[in-house]
């Protein structure tokens, strides 16, 4: 048979690729070689763009529907979608990747998820924890995150990095090694 | 999901008990033929969720009474299958393939094997009567007054003409399901009761439209209970024992607690387990899962609460690693790690394969120290 040999996750990724760099054209910029905020720092990838929003700073090279780094600094208080379950300040580590794990677990719309890795890990200097995981979007795609977390004072801080996990996951990874080596917390954390 | 995927998801989510079709004519055969496939793709869906209760004893039970009830019904169509998804939301649903579901969550607030068979009864009519089918197939004619298809009408308009089809099937199912119910030796007088049980359950989760439609539910079935002159006497696979009919959906409830655990429904949570504890009191895993509930929702003094259920889940099972480590991380944080240090050894060399040993063994590490 002739013709292009190209199956329909592949055209559904192109597709909403498109989709979403067009739907975010506006606000998405060149990223800053040095992204700060006031309790942390990274240092972004060459050529990567990066989009603020409300809650999160996100990076993204090809469309964050291909891959895409999300940095989050939010309340303890605030709560998950899924999970009425709460973060609290004198959680361990695993107690709060637990709360992370049962968030996903009640999104409705992920299949077959399914966990790689939760261990702990230093984030920035602190005890936290690293999750890996990877789930079918509804689009039947299979999307991989590799996701650190970390409570501090009075807050939790998170760095992940999502992507279709065929080809791109593995292409970025290095990027996103580099940025979560980079990830610097101001001395004081407790304001 | 696909659009037409996601069509049939609302429709069939739309035909359920606690939210409340039919036509006389059933979908054309090829439409019925694609609403099988995409109902099959949801049902695959639901697997891949990993949220489907895989319980043997549990799963004959409910087909039992299925058979039971289905023997009254004369038709072609086979048996339905009955599945559980471990879900504390108030949920059954059939799809037109003859799969019903029941979500952990229903069947934590039923109280007897007759309220269960007024629900299978209900959803089998919608089956029976392939309202899915039917709804389906209304919206792909054309509406005689606008001249449009229905599913082109008006946002508004669709709605309305929706919610008519819906309230019509509703009532059928009622209607027939009740006649079922009784032609199967079962309690009518418990239908009252169990409707009034999910009212009060709806009232909680404050949806006000799905609320309003029960409550008119329930009136017409006031008006339908009891008027049949030569009642059938009624009884159960369960009765003279009260806990019969509890012990056989207790792995329900087990996986009720858990469900609603993990989504943060604490109340629900403590409910299930609680019901399960009071059949099974010797059962480690579900004093374990009590002391987790007491532990997250962490309010009053459910920390400490949460020591007794673990030290009953290990005196029952002394060999049972989440008690160990859950008591453990309890020292840990308390500071007191020489007390944390045995529980987390002990976790450590009962359960080699858990996703949680490397934090633990970083914890035993800083107890050492």
């Amino acid at each position: 048979m002739s013709g292009l040999n190209i199956n329909r996750p592949v055209i559904v990724v192109w597709v909403m690729a498109a989709l979403m760099l067009t739907a975010c054209a506006g606000p998405w910029n060149t990223a800053p070689v040095q992204l700060s905020e006031p309790h942390w720092s990274i240092t972004s990838p060459e050529g990567w763009m990066h989009l603020n929003t409300q809650e999160s700073e996100m990076l993204s090279k090809d469309g964050p529907y291909l891959e895409y780094i999300l940095i989050q600094s939010r309340s303890l208080a605030q709560g998950f979608r899924f999970t009425r379950q709460k973060l609290g300040p004198d959680m361990l580590p695993h107690e709060a990747a637990q709360v992370i794990a049962d968030n996903m677990r009640s999104d409705p719309l992920i299949r077959q998820l399914r966990w790689q890795a939760s261990e702990p890990a230093m984030v920035g200097g602190h005890a936290g924890f690293r999750l890996i995981y990877s789930y079918q979007d509804p689009y039947g795609v299979t999307i991989k995150t590799i996701y650190y977390g970390v409570i501090l004072p009075n807050q939790f801080f998170n760095l992940r990095y999502t992507a279709a996990q065929r080809y791109y996951f593995e292409k970025e990874l290095p990027a996103f090694n580099q940025v979560f080596n980079s990830l610097r917390f101001v001395t004081d954390l407790s304001s | 999901m696909t659009p037409q995927r996601y069509v049939i998801a609302c429709m069939i989510l739309l035909l359920t008990w606690a939210t409340p079709v039919i036509a006389a004519h059933a979908a054309a055969p090829d439409q019925t033929t694609r609403l099988w496939r995409l109902a099959a793709q949801e049902q695959a869906a639901l697997e891949q969720r990993g949220v489907v209760l895989h319980d043997a004893s549990l799963s004959s039970y409910l087909q039992t009474v299925a058979e039971r009830l289905w023997k009254q019904v004369h038709t072609d169509l086979k048996t339905p299958t009955v599945n559980v998804v471990m879900d504390p939301r108030m949920q059954a649903y059939a799809y037109p393939n003859g799969y019903c579901f029941l979500s952990t969550g229903i069947l934590n607030r039923v109280e007897n094997e007759d309220q269960l068979a007024m629900i299978l009864a209900h959803e089998m009519v919608h089956y029976l009567r392939q309202h899915t089918a039917a709804l389906y197939d209304h919206f792909q004619m054309t509406s005689p007054i606008t001249g449009l298809p229905y599913a082109d009408q008006s946002r508004a308009a669709g709605e309305l003409a929706m919610k008519q089809k819906i309230d019509a099937a509703e009532c059928q199912a009622d209607d027939e399901g009740l006649a079922i119910l009784k032609a199967a030796g079962y309690c009518e007088t418990e239908v009252l009761p169990l409707m009034s049980n999910l009212l009060n359950s709806l009232q909680d989760q404050g949806s006000a439209e799905t609320v309003g439609r029960l409550e008119s539910r329930i009136k017409t079935m006031k008006t339908r209970i009891g008027q049949t002159r030569n009642r059938v006497s009624c009884r159960s696979e369960t009765d003279g024992d009260p806990d019969l009919f509890l012990n056989h959906i207790a792995p329900a409830m087990m996986a009720n607690a858990q469900a609603a655990l993990t989504c943060g429904d604490w109340n629900q949570a403590d409910q299930s387990i609680s019901k399960f504890l009071a059949l099974k009191p010797d059962d480690a895993h579900a004093h374990y899962i009590k002391g987790e509930i007491l532990r997250r929702r962490n309010d009053g003094d459910g920390k400490n609460q949460c020591i007794g259920s673990y030290l009953k889940a290990l005196k029952i099972d002394p060999a049972f690693p989440s008690a160990h480590r859950a008591l453990g991380e309890l020292h840990f944080k308390a500071g007191r790690f020489q007390r944390a240090k045995p529980y987390f050894e002990a976790f450590l060399s009962l359960a080699p394969q858990d996703g949680t040993r490397e934090f633990i063994k970083g914890y035993l590490r800083q107890c050492r120290d």
